[in-house]
């Protein structure tokens, strides 16, 4: 059975998001619910797809805050779903400023852990 | 120093040992304020008709552009479809997700029914497909011996629910003892009175 397992960092965006923009978190929070739902009926992690999920290279997966809302920031919660181990690493959020280093955040995250899976797929 | 308005700078994540088998769950244990919880449950209840979509989708291994094909939409406009919110679904949308992937799909709106309700409900419409049965048991003799075994069935089901709840009960009921025993094979042939030895053990029911 899928399980979520938070990286510290992730932990320490978590708490900030949710004092200073708590819409934001909320809806990327409800997509990140409805990417595990697919992703626990699905056979395979790589055949999940939705309007919300974006590919970030190397097997890092985001989703966006699409349907939380109008006028919400930018906003992306980077996560790689390991098929062996059945575990979705939720490793950062970030707003569209911080896109780039947030993205090579995760796949240095991805590289140093899992420098040999073939990704989510 | 970072501006206090703009995520804080960001080390390299390592793993922790939390681990959670829902979002939910996830935010009850850590530390995250009530008012996200609030905005997030009213947003899972507004999706609620669209991540069922697309999870019968995904249930039934269909890509979004197979799922497209067979409703007559493009790939992208199921995406829109399954990532919007409720409101921007038609009746029709859920109507062709149902014909297309041969499922039956019921949609109910306002205050759930409590446990009672929902029991009383459910035997209306029992009664009412049970006695539907017995017209059809009127075609020949053969279809009326499936609908006695079918009915057979049903009755050992029914004790076997009453069974179970009985011996969840903190005290039982008092002056009611209910008991489903299903009887073995080997256990049967142990009792050689009760059976003819040539008879396979039936499932016997003791109330």
């Amino acid at each position: 059975m899928w399980q979520l397992q938070p990286t510290d960092q992730y932990l320490k965006d978590l708490e900030w998001y949710g004092k200073k923009r708590p819409n934001e978190l909320a809806a990327v929070l409800n997509n990140l619910g409805r990417y595990f739902l697919l992703l626990k009926s699905a056979k395979n992690a790589g055949c999940v797809q939705a309007g919300y999920i974006h590919t970030e290279g190397k097997g890092v997966l985001a989703v966006d805050e699409r349907a939380g809302g109008p006028s919400l920031e930018a906003t992306r919660l980077y996560f790689f779903s390991h098929q062996a181990s059945c575990t979705v690493h939720l490793i950062t959020i970030g707003n569209k400023d911080a896109q780039q280093s947030d993205v090579k955040l995760c796949h240095d995250f991805v590289l140093k852990n899992f420098p040999i899976a073939p990704s989510h797929a | 120093m970072h501006n206090n308005d703009q995520p804080p700078t960001k080390a390299t994540p390592a793993i922790s040992g939390r681990r959670y088998s829902t979002v939910t769950e996830m935010l009850a244990n850590e530390a995250v304020p009530n008012e996200v919880r609030t905005k997030l449950k009213s947003l899972s209840e507004d999706t609620r008709i669209a991540r069922a979509l697309a999870r019968l989708r995904v249930k039934h291994g269909l890509t979004q552009s197979e799922m497209g094909e067979k409703i007559g939409l493009s790939q992208s406009a199921v995406s829109k479809l399954e990532a919007g919110r409720d409101e921007e679904l038609t009746l029709s949308d859920v109507r062709k997700y149902a014909n297309a992937l041969e499922e039956r799909i019921g949609v109910s709106f306002g205050k759930p029914m409590n446990a009672v309700e929902a029991i009383r409900s459910h035997a209306m419409g029992m009664r009412h497909y049970m006695l539907e049965l017995t017209k059809i048991a009127a075609v020949d003799a053969e279809m009326e011996r499936h609908v006695q075994a079918f009915f057979g069935e049903a009755f050992f089901n029914i004790l076997e629910i009453l069974s179970t709840c009985h011996e969840k009960m903190p005290n039982g009921v008092e002056g009611c003892e209910i008991r489903v025993e299903v009887i073995s094979e080997q256990r049967a042939l142990d009792r050689p009175n009760s059976l003819d030895s040539n008879t396979k053990a039936p499932e016997v029911v003791t109330v």
